[in-house]
C-alpha cells in the first residue's frame, strides 16, 4: 500500500507534520536508551542514559499534549532520522571490541541523536513563535534546555572516557 | 573495520564525516534552487562553497595520518537529507517551503556540530593538536551557518506572515 502523502499548505501544517515526526524520534528513543544504558560499561555513563530516559518520556507526554490541543489527536509520523542514526551508532558500537573505547562511541551517537533533537525542537519552536502559540514555545523551550543538558553532560562524560579508551591501546 | 582502539575509532569517525560532506554538497544546489527567499538562496550557495573546503579540509587530516577517506556511508546523513527532501518537496514554492528548507538545513548542521565536536575531542586526546584545530575550524562554520540560518528564519517569518 502507497501511503499517501500529504501536502503542507502552510506553517500549520508543516508545525503538525514536524511535531508527529519528532513524537516518533522520541518514542524510538525511549525504546532504545534501555539498549544503550545496558551496553555502556561506565556507571556515570549508565546513569546519564538512565536519567535521560526520565526525561524523554517527559518529553513524550510534552509532544502529545501539545498535538492532542493543536489536532485533537497524538499521531507520530515514523521519524526515519532517528531510525538511521540509532542504526548508524549500532554499526559503530558493534564494531568496537574494547569496551572503553564502545563507551566513547555510544557517547558519539548519543550526541548526534541530542543534535538531532536541539535542532527539530528549535526549528518547532520557532514555527510556534510564528503561529503565536506562547505556551507551546514555552514547552518546547524547556525540552530543548533539558536535550541541551544532556549534550553537555555527555560531553563532560566524554572527557573522562576517552583517556581511559586511549589506556585500552596501550593496555 | 575492527574498532579496537581510539585511533580507529577517530579514523572511522572521520570517514563518516567525509561521507557526510559529500552528501550535502550534493544536497546544498538543490536545496538553493527550490528556495525563494534571495537571502535563504545566498546562505545556502555561500555554505556549499564553505563545505567544499570542509571536504578539502578532511582530505587534507588523512593525509597528514596516512589513511584513505573513503570506504564508508554515512547513514545518519543520509536519513537527514531524506526527511529534509521530503518536506521540501511537499510544500509549494514560498515561504513555507523555506522554513521547511531552514528546519532541514538546521538538522544537518546539527549533525555535523555533533560529528565534529566529536572528533575534535578524539584529535585532542589523541595528542593531534594540529588537526584539532583544523577541526574546530570547521566546528566554528557550522555553528555560524546554524546561526545564519536562525537569522534567514527570521526574515522567512515576515513573508509567512504576510502570506497568511
Amino acid at each position: 500500500m502507497k501511503l499517501v502523502i500529504e501536502k503542507l499548505p502552510d506553517l500549520r501544517a508543516l508545525y503538525v507534520r514536524q511535531l508527529r515526526l519528532l513524537l516518533s524520534a522520541e518514542e524510538q528513543i525511549v525504546r532504545g536508551l534501555p539498549i544503550m544504558i545496558e551496553t555502556a560499561m561506565d556507571t556515570q555513563l549508565k546513569q546519564a542514559f538512565q536519567s535521560h530516559l526520565q526525561e524523554t518520556e517527559v518529553h513524550v507526554t510534552r509532544l502529545r499534549s501539545i498535538l492532542e490541543t493543536l489536532a485533537g489527536e497524538a499521531e507520530p509520523i515514523r521519524c526515519k532520522v532517528l531510525a538511521s542514526l540509532v542504526e548508524e551508532t549500532e554499526d559503530q558500537v558493534q564494531s568496537c571490541s574494547h569496551q572503553a573505547v564502545r563507551d566513547a562511541a555510544l557517547i558519539a551517537g548519543a550526541q548526534r541523536i541530542e543534535h538531532y533533537e536541539i535542532a527539530a525542537c528549535g526549528a518547532l519552536r520557532h514555527f510556534a513563535h510564528v503561529l503565536g502559540r506562547t505556551t507551546d514555545v514555552e514547552t518546547l523551550n524547556q525540552t530543548i534546555h533539558e536535550e541541551g543538558h544532556a549534550d553537555h553532560l555527555l560531553t563532560s562524560i566524554a572527557e573522562r572516557v576517552n583517556p581511559a579508551a586511549q589506556q585500552a591501546r596501550a593496555a | 573495520m575492527k574498532v579496537d582502539s581510539m585511533d580507529k575509532l577517530f579514523i572511522s569517525e572521520l570517514k563518516d564525516l567525509y561521507s557526510a560532506e559529500h552528501q550535502i554538497t550534493k544536497a546544498l544546489p538543490k536545496m538553493a534552487k527550490a528556495a525563494s527567499s534571495n537571502e535563504l538562496k545566498t546562505a545556502l550557495e555561500h555554505h556549499l562553497k564553505e563545505t567544499e573546503q570542509q571536504v578539502q579540509r578532511l582530505e587534507q587530516i588523512f593525509e597528514m595520518i596516512g589513511e584513505s577517506p573513503k570506504g564508508k556511508t554515512c547513514d545518519g546523513m543520509k536519513g537527514v537529507l531524506e526527511e529534509g527532501s521530503q518536506s521540501m518537496q511537499d510544500a509549494d514554492e514560498g515561504p513555507v517551503r523555506d522554513e521547511a528548507i531552514i528546519a532541514g538545513g538546521q538538522r544537518v548542521e546539527h549533525y555535523e556540530m555533533a560529528a565534529y565536536g566529536t572528533v575534535r575531542t578524539y584529535a585532542e586526546r589523541l595528542g593531534k593538536q594540529q588537526i584539532a584545530r583544523l577541526l574546530e575550524k570547521t566546528l566554528e562554520e557550522e555553528k555560524a551557518a546554524d546561526q545564519k540560518l536562525t537569522q534567514v528564519s527570521e526574515k522567512v517569518h515576515n513573508q509567512v506572515q504576510r502570506a497568511a
